[in-house]
């Protein structure tokens, strides 16, 4: 059953976004001071992450009972990046009693980037493999998304910015815009493409999400949008054990939806 | 001293509870029919899975033993060797425990965890001769108390668990195969000279299992008729009698050529000791299977020595295991902070505790494992 959620708590709000190797940490409530640190991961962000929330926590003089909600970007992004903050607060909520919500990081892109941009956004992330993800969004003050978040190949994305060329203004944030930049600027050469100090979700935009949030003690379903390789290539896996594409699919399915 | 366990290191999703040593409640999810699909461990899959998996099995494992976090005195974790993404899962989740709850963190390493659950409930006497046999991992150790292991020999290559596992891969079998071969072998006679035991013309301890499962593959590929023709689905018991006897025979010379290997290093290992070996211990998957356990209980009764084997429920990876060692381990004060970092499959585990005064009184041996 899903947890609907409630608002935050009255205390500090915990932001926790890992889906890229610049590891983000926010402690605060939006329109206060508010404590950020945004850096690299050295090796593991399993080795950092928890260290520097303790280290953060402590800053502020906040026990972790005292949280108002602890928020998480859910993806997409890096699988393990992902799955290491939802993990951890996972087990931070459980273990101080404080429910956890989900944020999906390519509208806090949009967000970050509509402090600059009227028209349309495109958040656009490098997503591995020769493939990015992206979704368009009307901005005019808070971004609306014309679409859902997807995964796509460069030449499939530059195709998706031609069109929203044709809606307005054209902004392009994220890494994957600025790895890509020429596809997308021969697909829309009248496309501004944001630098790289809108890479990373701001952090007032951070909390203004987190403030908005519904929390919930439901863990967090992370957004990979995209299936790992082997089950790209169910089909090959299948022939080779003697089964029929259909039923791998059925074998994966119910061995994915229960608990036994 | 109560201390909840969490084991994420390959396919098996697992927490459990254990007070002062004694299991307290388990609660796991297999992945294994999900992997059987691929012909073995998708490792981006079984990460998923334990994200997916540990949140409800925690609520479960509370809601169903009446316990709270509150009543917890430590969160051990399996450290390592294992999966790396897998293992991230875990580490990340019991350290958030840790941070929110205010708990100590200790950090296990899952083979010295398989060797424990061997002496779960038992006044083992040590020195003690442990043998591993997992599908990661094979290995003879020395035990001279619960918390002073040395290794002693250990696979170059592959372990039993990958020969039996890829022997059934061969086959179609499901993964993990090595329960179909112990089954399907279960009562034939074996023919002793189908397939060679590897790497026995040596004088020390350490194994080589990838010549053995390159002879299956190629016995298997000059006899195509016994490979499955649709791969079963891995549900349910497996009935022997409904299988082919030529399958049949294959599976009891495969089971036989391993028992026999480990067994002549075991004897090996047990005579090169500077002193008189007390007890025999075995653990990890594959030391489930019938030939193999029959092997060790007739080695141990021709020393005269006991054989402590876990239950059957306790060779595979689980969470009740890394619980009791996390009870060794924090009772004698070793914990870990919240930087611990997880140790990818083929390498050695560091004993890098920190030491805090011990959390109860008790006559455990805190020697460190020598490096």
């Amino acid at each position: 059953m899903v947890d609907a959620g409630s608002p935050p708590g009255a205390g500090p709000l915990l932001v926790i976004d890992g889906v890229t190797p610049q590891l983000g940490i926010t402690l605060g409530r939006p329109g206060e001071a508010f404590l950020h640190r945004r850096a690299a991961t050295s090796g593991s962000s399993a080795e950092t992450l928890v260290p520097r929330i303790a280290d953060m926590l402590a800053e502020a003089g906040v026990a972790p009972a005292a949280l108002g909600g602890i928020a998480c970007v859910r993806g997409p992004g890096s699988f393990t990046g992902i799955r290491v903050a939802l993990a951890t607060v996972l087990g931070l909520s459980r273990g101080c009693g404080v429910p956890m919500a989900g944020l999906d990081y390519l509208p806090l892109l949009a967000a970050t980037a509509a402090r600059q941009a009227t028209g349309v956004v495109v958040a656009i992330t490098y997503a591995r493999t020769g493939q990015v993800y992206l979704q368009t969004f009307l901005a005019d003050g808070e971004p609306l998304p014309m679409g859902p978040p997807v995964a796509l190949t460069v030449a499939a994305a530059a195709v998706a910015v031609a069109d929203a060329a044709a809606v307005g203004p054209l902004w392009l944030v994220g890494e994957g815009a600025q790895r890509s930049r020429d596809a997308f600027l021969a697909a829309a050469s009248l496309a501004t493409i944001l630098g790289p100090e809108t890479h990373d979700p701001a952090p007032e935009i951070l909390l203004a999400a987190a403030a908005r949030a519904r929390y919930s003690h439901t863990p967090i379903e992370p957004l990979y949008l995209r299936p790992c390789d082997a089950e790209e290539n169910l089909a090959a896996f299948a022939a080779l054990r003697g089964l029929s594409p259909s039923e791998a699919e059925a074998r994966v399915r119910d061995a994915t939806s229960t608990l036994a | 001293m109560l201390c909840l366990g969490i084991e994420t290191s390959c396919d098996e999703t697992a927490v459990a509870l254990c007070d002062d040593g004694r299991p307290v409640l388990e609660k796991l999810a297999s992945q294994a029919r999900l992997h059987a699909v691929f012909g073995g461990v998708v490792p981006e899959l079984a990460s998923r899975e334990h994200l997916r998996c540990l949140g409800p099995l925690l609520d479960a494992l509370f809601a169903e033993s009446g316990l709270t976090l509150a009543a917890v005195d430590a969160v051990a974790v399996a450290r390592g060797p294992g999966l790396l993404g897998s293992l991230l899962v875990g580490l990340a989740a019991a350290k958030g425990l840790c941070l929110g709850a205010g708990k100590p963190l200790i950090g296990v390493d899952h083979l010295h965890a398989h060797l424990m659950a061997a002496t779960l409930g038992r006044a083992v006497a040590y020195p003690a001769l442990g043998l591993l046999v997992s599908g990661g991992h094979t290995q003879i150790v020395r035990l001279d108390g619960p918390l002073a292991m040395t290794v002693l020999g250990r696979t170059i290559d592959d372990a039993a668990g990958e020969a039996f596992d890829k022997a059934a891969k061969s086959l179609n079998l499901p993964y993990p195969g090595g329960v179909y071969i112990d089954v399907l072998g279960r009562g034939i006679a074996p023919d002793r000279t189908l397939f060679p035991r590897p790497y026995l013309d040596n004088d020390h301890l350490n194994f080589s299992f990838s010549g053995l499962k390159t002879a299956v593959a190629a016995y298997v590929a000059a006899h195509p008729e016994l490979r499955t023709p649709a791969m079963p689905d891995a549900v349910g018991p497996i009935d022997p009698e409904a299988w082919p006897m030529a399958l049949r025979r294959v599976c009891a010379s495969l089971n036989f050529a391993i028992a026999e290997t480990l067994r002549v290093k075991l004897v090996r290992a047990m005579d090169g000791q500077p002193a008189p070996v007390a007890s025999l211990l075995a653990a990890g998957g594959v030391a489930a299977n019938g030939p193999i356990r029959a092997m060790l209980a007739e080695v141990a009764a021709r020393r005269r020595v006991p054989l402590y084997l876990p239950e059957p429920v306790l060779c595979a990876d689980n969470a009740t295991m890394i619980a009791a060692t996390g009870c060794l381990l924090g009772r004698a004060g070793l914990t870990h902070d919240l930087s611990l970092a997880p140790i990818p499959r083929g390498r050695k585990v560091p004993w890098d505790y920190q030491t805090a005064p011990p959390a109860a009184a008790g006559s455990v041996d805190s020697r460190s494992v020598p490096q």
